[in-house]
C-alpha cells in the first residue's frame, strides 16, 4: 500500500493547530496568570524603583516561567485519554518523529506568542531595552527546552493518577541548566561581558534535549499504552 | 492477494495478566483466516485484552502469537485496523476533520470526496461538520465505524472489532455487515467481539472466551 509521509505530517500539524485553536482558553489562562504575577509583585516589592530595577528582570522569567509549566505535564495527556496516542503508535512514521513535531507545533503555537508579551511588560517594569531584547532571544531557545522537558515529564507521567502533583517536581531539576545559562546571559549583557559563550551553552542544552527528549517520551508513551 | 490465502494468525500458549489479575493462561486459538471470527464471552473474560493483545497494544506475557504469517510488527500495525469499544474521537474536532487526519497520520489521502462518501454511506452525511463532543452515542460509533469503508482499508489485512454494534441502529448494523461481507470477499480477516446471539453471516467462527 502506498503511505504518503507528506500526508502524516500535513494531518499531525492540522490536528494539532486545530486543536490549541479551539482550546485558545488554556492560552488566555497562561496570560491572566502571567499578567497577575506582573501586577502584584511590584506592589508587594514597595514603591522603591532602586528594589524594582533589581529584581525586575527576574519577575518576567518567573511569571514566564510559572506560567508555562501547568501546560507542559497536559501535552499528551488528552490525546492518551481520547486515543490518539493510540493512532500515533499506529502511525508508518516513527513515533519519535512524532513527538518531536508535536512539541515544535506546541513550542510554536502556544509558546512564542507568549514572546510578544515580554517586551510590554519589560517597558512596565522599566527594563532597558537590550536587556529586552536578550529576553525575547533567550525566551525563544530556552522554551523549546522547557517543551522538550515537559514531553519528558508529561509522557513519564502518562499512566499515573496523580501526574499534577510529579510533573513539576521533575520539570524544575532538567529546568535548571536553562535558568542558569539564560540568566548567564543576561548577567553578562549587564555587566557589559560577552554573551555568547552563554548563550552557546543554552543552545548546546537545547540541542542535547532535542536528541533524547523524543527517545524517552516516545519509550515512556510506548510503555503507557501498553502496559 | 492470492499469498493471504496462506496466512494464518494463531495463539500459542498465551499467558496474559493485567495487575494482580489473570486473563488467560495457556490460552490456545487458532483463528479462521480469511473470514470472520466472533470472540464471545461473559463480561470481564478477556474479549477486549484479547484484541488489544493481537493489535500489540498489551504484551503477553508468555506464548507466541502468529499475526498473518509472521509479519514483522510494524508491517503489522500498518496491516490491521483496530476499532475500540469506546470513541476515539476527538471532541475539539469535527466528524469530518477528525476522519481526515485519522487517515493522513495512515498516509492515506484524505480528500473531502472519500469522506463524505464514506459518511454517507453510514447516513451521517449531515452530521460531517459537527463537532464531537455534540454527537451522540450512535453517531460516534458510525463514525469510528466510517474508517472501515475507506477503499485502503478493504485492502488491509485484518480488521480487529470490538463491540462494533453496540449503539448501532438497524441501517448501521444492515451496512456494517455489509462492509464486513465485502470484505471477507476479498480475502481479509476480522476478529469481532460480540453478545449478539443471532449472527447473520456465512462463513465465520466462535470462539468462546
Amino acid at each position: 500500500m502506498n503511505i504518503n509521509f507528506k500526508n502524516i505530517l500535513i494531518a499531525l500539524i492540522e490536528k494539532e493547530f486545530k486543536s490549541y485553536l479551539r482550546s485558545i482558553n488554556n492560552f488566555m489562562n497562561m496570560i491572566v496568570f502571567m499578567i497577575a504575577i506582573i501586577i502584584l509583585f511590584p506592589l508587594t516589592v514597595g514603591p522603591s524603583e532602586e528594589k524594582l530595577t533589581l529584581v525586575s528582570n527576574a519577575i518576567v522569567w518567573i511569571a514566564l516561567i510559572v506560567s508555562i509549566i501547568p501546560t507542559l505535564d497536559k501535552i499528551y495527556i488528552s490525546d492518551f485519554k481520547n486515543g490518539w496516542l493510540e493512532q500515533y503508535y499506529y502511525s508508518p512514521l516513527l513515533l519519535e518523529i512524532i513527538i518531536l513535531i508535536k512539541c515544535f507545533v506546541f513550542w510554536f503555537f502556544l509558546i512564542i506568542p507568549l514572546t510578544i508579551f515580554i517586551p510590554i511588560f519589560s517597558i512596565l517594569l522599566n527594563i532597558p531595552f537590550l536587556i529586552i531584547f536578550w529576553n525575547i532571544i533567550i525566551f525563544a531557545i530556552g522554551s523549546l527546552g522547557f517543551c522538550l522537558i515537559g514531553s519528558i515529564c508529561s509522557s513519564l507521567t502518562l499512566g499515573t493518577k496523580s501526574n499534577n502533583l510529579i510533573s513539576p517536581l521533575l520539570i524544575l531539576p532538567l529546568a535548571i541548566p536553562i535558568f542558569i545559562f539564560g540568566n548567564g546571559v543576561v548577567e553578562a549583557v549587564k555587566s557589559n561581558y560577552d554573551p555568547l559563550p552563554n548563550l552557546y551553552l543554552l543552545i548546546t542544552v537545547c540541542l542535547i534535549l532535542l536528541i533524547i527528549s523524543p527517545l524517552i517520551s516516545a519509550y515512556s508513551i510506548k510503555i503507557a499504552l501498553t502496559k | 492477494m492470492k499469498s493471504r490465502l496462506k496466512d494464518n494468525m494463531i495463539l500459542k500458549n498465551i499467558s496474559l495478566t493485567r495487575g494482580l489479575k489473570t486473563i488467560f493462561s495457556n490460552l490456545n486459538i487458532e483463528f479462521l483466516c480469511p473470514g470472520l471470527n466472533i470472540i464471545k464471552g461473559e463480561n470481564g473474560s478477556g474479549k477486549t485484552s484479547l484484541l488489544m493483545m493481537i493489535s500489540t497494544l498489551l504484551l503477553e506475557d508468555r506464548g507466541t502469537i502468529i499475526r498473518l504469517g509472521k509479519l514483522k510488527k510494524n508491517d503489522w500495525l500498518n496491516e490491521h485496523i483496530l476499532i475500540k469499544q469506546n470513541s476515539s474521537l476527538s471532541d475539539e474536532l469535527t466528524i469530518e476533520e477528525n476522519l481526515k487526519i485519522w487517515c493522513g497520520l495512515r498516509g492515506w489521502d484524505f480528500n473531502t470526496d472519500k469522506i463524505e462518501k464514506s459518511l454517507k454511506n453510514f447516513g451521517i452525511l449531515k452530521y460531517k461538520n459537527f463537532l464531537v463532543s455534540e454527537c451522540s452515542s450512535g453517531i460516534k460509533k458510525k463514525a469510528e465505524l466510517s474508517k472501515l469503508n475507506f477503499d485502503e482499508s478493504f485492502k488491509l489485512k485484518c480488521w480487529l472489532l470490538d463491540e462494533p454494534l453496540n449503539h448501532l441502529d438497524e441501517n448501521g448494523k444492515l451496512f456494517l455487515k455489509k462492509i464486513m461481507d465485502k470484505f471477507i470477499n476479498m480475502n481479509g480477516t476480522i476478529l469481532q467481539t460480540s453478545h449478539e446471539k443471532k449472527i447473520n453471516h456465512k462463513n465465520f467462527k466462535i470462539i468462546k472466551l
